[in-house]
């Protein structure tokens, strides 16, 4: 039969790897998209219909956890969601050396269950640096 | 001495001009058999068998020279065999050459008695007639052949590959014109029945109606450019598809071309994540005891700025007077309380252990309504009284305006 296929002709056991690296490369990009999409933010700070956006290569970013027991303390990062613990003292300084670097924004991102004592203490601290601005980390309303 | 075609039938060749002798040592050498065919060289007579002439096929003896018969019923034109006297080269089916000169010459021999041969054509291939034996001598219909005797062989028209041929009806010979038979000279191999609406040689019609005992070698056809349309080798011909090349090598170009996309999204979105905050009041850098020796209560900030109270559960006061928690509602309220005070800034006064979500909704209120915020400095929880956060002076940092 004509149409048979050559008995001489070695059947190919290759696999051809380009569609599958295509495949990995789209999925890379998809999970990229989708986790820049969501937010992602370390800690549940409050919702808030206004507000202003700040770039965070503007910004030195000061993380207030949520209290945790037995004695209800939240703890002061130094960064978005995570980073070193530090104090008042340590916080300053690190917001002095960014006012220096030209990020002169102050960014507290602090969770919705911090006591507001907690917070006036922080921001009296970092305030006291010259030329900078304290802002409250905020973030959209739920449902919008 | 008597010269004979002779056609090979095992390699399909004829080899002409023998004579006698010769042809009786080539049957004694084997290279001649009983199924070889046989005719006088250059005559338009039918072919015969090898072995219908033993005079042929004896060995070499004074034994006359076997006679040829001619086929019978015959017509006059078949009785008297027009004979090309130009030799063709070699066997092969010609196109008909109606140019050809056609010579006249006198058989030689006869065919046996009992060969009858259909003489309607003159072909280099003989043809078996299978056709069954007409009813009775004379009366021939149209639809009828000629009989043939076990062993004898008809002649055949020639194939010719041409389509056209097809979808034309074969026209019966006319009994009444059977004396028109015309037989051209032996190279173009083809005699055509008379009908001289089909002097166009549509001979495929006519061959359907006999077997052809040999394969006819179908003459080009009026399209075919020589040397263009021939197969180099036929065996290697085939309509199997080769088979899928290997891929021997990853080709990178997709990946290169996707990291470059990838390279090209991070810069331009690493530059334009926005971080959404709420700007509040910096405290000026005197301390808060100072700050309270100043004077200023806050009873006495209540004549110039609307008194937002909220405690450690979350309930919230504006002017002492409570408050739903909720923005419209603080929207509301304090959009009513400016109009009718004409205060433009608002005291956010929060206890110590009030959680910061609820600041941020007062807060968030303020900016909704382009109110100034000032945020007084709760007292620890054992501390002294809450004081404000210091205003910061009209030359240092001013409160903080509205968007």
């Amino acid at each position: 039969m004509l149409l048979r296929r050559d008995a001489k002709q070695e059947r190919d056991e290759h696999i051809d790897m380009t569609p599958m690296v295509d495949v990995v490369f789209q999925l890379m990009t998809f999970m990229l998209f989708s986790v820049q999409m969501t937010g992602g933010e370390k800690v549940d700070v409050p919702p808030a219909r206004h507000g202003i956006g700040v770039e965070e290569t503007d910004a030195t970013f000061l993380t207030m956890t949520k209290p945790v027991p037995p004695n209800n303390e939240s703890k002061l990062l130094l960064g978005i969601g995570e980073g070193p613990t530090v104090n008042l003292e340590q916080a300053r300084l690190a917001v002095a050396e960014g006012a220096k670097a030209g990020r002169r924004k102050v960014i507290i991102q602090a969770d919705g269950d911090v006591p507001h004592g907690e917070i006036v203490k922080v921001v009296g601290s970092v305030g006291q640096v010259e030329g900078v601005t304290v802002h409250l980390g905020v973030q959209e309303p739920r449902g919008h | 001495m008597a010269h004979w075609d002779v056609f090979h039938a095992d390699r399909l060749e004829v080899e002409r001009n023998l004579d006698t002798a010769a042809l009786r040592r080539a049957f004694e050498s084997g290279a001649l058999g009983d199924d070889d065919l046989v005719r006088p060289a250059g005559a338009k007579a039918p072919w015969s068998r090898l072995s219908a002439f033993p005079e042929l096929t004896r060995a070499e003896s004074n034994s006359p020279e076997p006679a040829f018969h001619q086929p019978i019923a015959a017509g006059p034109e078949a009785r008297n065999p027009v004979v090309s006297s130009s030799e063709p080269s070699d066997f092969e089916v010609q196109s008909g050459d109606f140019g050809a000169e056609i010579f006249d010459s006198p058989p030689t021999l006869r065919d046996p008695d009992w060969v009858q041969l259909r003489n309607d054509s003159d072909v280099a291939f003989p043809v078996i007639n299978d056709q069954p034996p007409a009813p009775a001598a004379g009366a021939r219909a149209p639809q009828d052949y000629e009989p043939v005797p076990p062993g004898g062989w008809l002649w055949a028209e020639e194939v010719e590959d041409d389509d056209e041929d097809f979808d034309e009806p074969y026209a019966e010979p006319d009994p009444a014109e059977a004396d028109g038979l015309e037989i051209l000279d032996d190279e173009s191999a083809v005699a055509l029945p008379v009908n001289p609406s089909r002097r166009d040689r549509n001979t495929a019609a006519s061959s359907q109606s006999s077997r052809i005992a040999l394969p006819v070698a179908a003459s080009p056809a009026w399209d075919d450019v020589p040397g263009e349309m021939e197969i180099e080798d036929e065996a290697d011909l085939s309509l199997s598809r080769g088979g899928p090349e290997t891929v021997e090598e990853l080709d990178l170009a997709p990946m290169v071309d996707v990291a470059f996309q990838l390279v090209l999204f991070f810069m331009v979105t690493a530059t334009t994540v926005l971080y959404k905050t709420l700007e509040i009041p910096k405290p000026s850098a005197e301390q808060a005891p100072a700050t309270v020796a100043q004077g200023r209560s806050l009873a006495d900030l209540q004549d110039d700025n609307v008194l937002v109270e909220i405690d450690a559960a979350g309930a919230m006061k504006i002017d002492r007077e409570p408050v739903p928690a909720n923005m419209d509602s603080l929207v509301e309220r304090l959009r009513s309380t400016r109009e009718k005070t004409n205060r433009k800034s608002m005291v956010l006064s929060a206890d110590y252990a009030t959680k910061h979500k609820d600041t941020v909704i007062v807060i968030d209120a303020a900016h909704e309504i382009g109110m100034n915020i000032v945020i007084a400095r709760p007292a620890g929880p054992q501390g002294p009284a809450p004081s404000l956060l210091a205003q910061p002076p009209a030359a240092a940092v001013a409160p903080t305006a509205p968007p």
